[in-house]
């Protein structure tokens, strides 16, 4: 049996005990996926998994779990199901470390996956307005169409994924796929090496781009706070709303601070960015920090020390008179 | 730089040793530039890393923050709480390229009247020499 009817078995059987079950069904875009909240049966029909299965569900749970009860309703105690990738697993024990809910409230599908196309790249290649009907995973890389594609098509997040098969999962009997070895903070390293006034010249004009529509904010599963910081206006906005360097500066600097070891990098802040700012680079430069610095790395234990939560004695002092 | 550039400096100094410290040196008739601006917080660990992004934005070429020696804290250990996201907003800062010698982190206590005016001294002319801070600068007047 294939992981897909796999999945479709088990998102059954989840669906009379769970709230929903959240996954993939064809997006009105033929080659990509969106999210479907499935509660009956001849939903989870509609299921689908592959190259083009992107968002992070992930996010449909946070906000249900989050959402604020309606007066005389009574908590629902049922799960949430959700089809998770490597990357969203994580998410969820980012999620679990931090008590938004309990490890037994969720039911994760993990899907081995072979890394998903990024869609940016792609319009790139066939244009905004093509005619591709599907993309699956070959034998060596994706096949758009049955044929080779005309280019790189993976996303940034996938280079360096280490968990190609989900580290948590409630479904067992899944066909794992092979996980090439991860090289680390490759990418982040190289920008490093930069000179500083070049680094500056680069963040100059991705953060001038930015228009704020929070749309990073909104797609993070871990961006998930009530009343974002820069949302407060009493007793004083920690910014202005412009969209001007020094204030897009500071917002992206507060962002990537918030989610220092804590970003799971599932890479939706750097999809849904509408200006393609390099969102990632930033939490991975903190994810880096976090692992050299303070051996702190997200995703992987639910038990572990949070890094600004809590402190050490002995933490390195690399700047401090 | 021009010689005549003087900085504009925000130093948060805990009140418990930093605060007192600068106390001691001005009482000791210790001499440092007069460029910092006391911002007086109740510790360190009270200084959250957006004040510096924020004073930075407002015109400020410099931050200063200041604070118990670790393990001497008035309320235990809310310096070294502080000190990872200080260590974090530097590198974030370097990464950046935003001259991450625009903040700097010292540990004062109430008795060091001399180490104060040696830190401040030190950052001053590190910020002189980076000159006028115009990356994120917002331009208002501080």
């Amino acid at each position: 049996m294939s992981n897909v009817d796999k999945m479709r078995e088990e998102a059954k059987k989840l669906v009379s005990e769970c709230r929903f079950v959240v996954g993939y069904e064809r997006g009105t875009f033929n080659h990509l996926d969106r999210a479907l909240i499935a509660k009956t049966p001849e939903d989870v029909d509609k299921f689908v998994f592959g190259p083009t299965s992107i968002p992070n569900l992930t996010l449909y749970a946070v906000t249900d779990f989050r959402r604020p009860l309606k007066r005389g309703e009574s908590p629902d105690a049922r799960p949430i199901g959700i089809v998770c990738k490597g990357c969203d697993a994580k998410t969820i024990v980012e999620l679990v470390r931090e008590h938004i809910h309990a490890r037994d409230q969720v039911k994760i599908i993990g899907m081995p996956c072979k890394g998903t196309i990024d869609p940016k790249k792609f319009a790139m290649l066939y244009g905004e307005d093509n005619d591709v009907k599907q993309i699956t995973w070959g034998p060596d890389g994706f096949l758009v169409d049955g044929q080779a594609p005309k280019g790189d098509l993976l996303a940034g997040k996938c280079l360096h994924c280490k968990v190609r098969n989900p580290s948590v999962t409630d479904v067992d009997g899944m066909e794992q796929v092979d996980q090439p070895e991860a090289a680390g903070f490759e990418g982040i390293e190289s920008f490093e090496a930069m000179d500083p006034e070049d680094r500056w010249r680069f963040f100059e004009g991705q953060f001038s781009k930015c228009i704020r529509c929070y749309a990073c904010r909104n797609a993070c599963p871990l961006c998930y706070c009530h009343q974002c910081s820069i949302d407060i206006q009493k007793p004083f906005n920690w910014t202005q709303k412009f969209t001007e360097l020094p204030d897009n500066t500071f917002y992206h600097t507060m962002r990537a601070l918030h989610l220092a070891g804590r970003c799971v990098d599932c890479g939706e802040c750097e999809r849904v960015c509408p200006m393609d700012i390099p969102l990632r680079l930033l939490n991975g430069k903190m994810a880096k920090v976090a692992y050299e610095n303070f051996n702190i790395e997200s995703g992987e234990d639910p038990d572990r020390p949070s890094l600004l939560g809590g402190c050490d004695p002995n933490d390195k002092e690399c700047f401090i008179w | 730089m021009s010689d005549d550039f003087e900085p504009k400096i925000v130093a948060f100094l805990c009140n418990w040793c930093s605060y007192a410290g600068a106390d001691l040196a001005g009482t000791s008739r210790f001499q440092y530039p007069p460029n910092i601006r006391v911002i007086r917080v109740m510790c360190s660990g009270r200084v959250n890393p957006m004040f510096v992004s924020r004073a930075l934005v407002e015109g400020a070429d410099g931050v200063l923050i200041s604070g118990c020696h670790p393990g001497e804290c008035h309320y235990e250990k809310g310096n070294i709480i502080a000190k990872r996201r200080f260590e974090l907003m530097h590198e974030l800062l370097d990464f950046m390229g935003l001259d991450p010698g625009r903040f700097q982190v010292s540990w004062v206590s109430a008795s060091e009247g001399v180490k104060f005016q040696d830190v401040v001294t030190r950052f001053v002319d590190q910020v002189k020499e980076l000159g006028p801070a115009d990356k994120i600068n917002r331009g208002d007047e501080l």
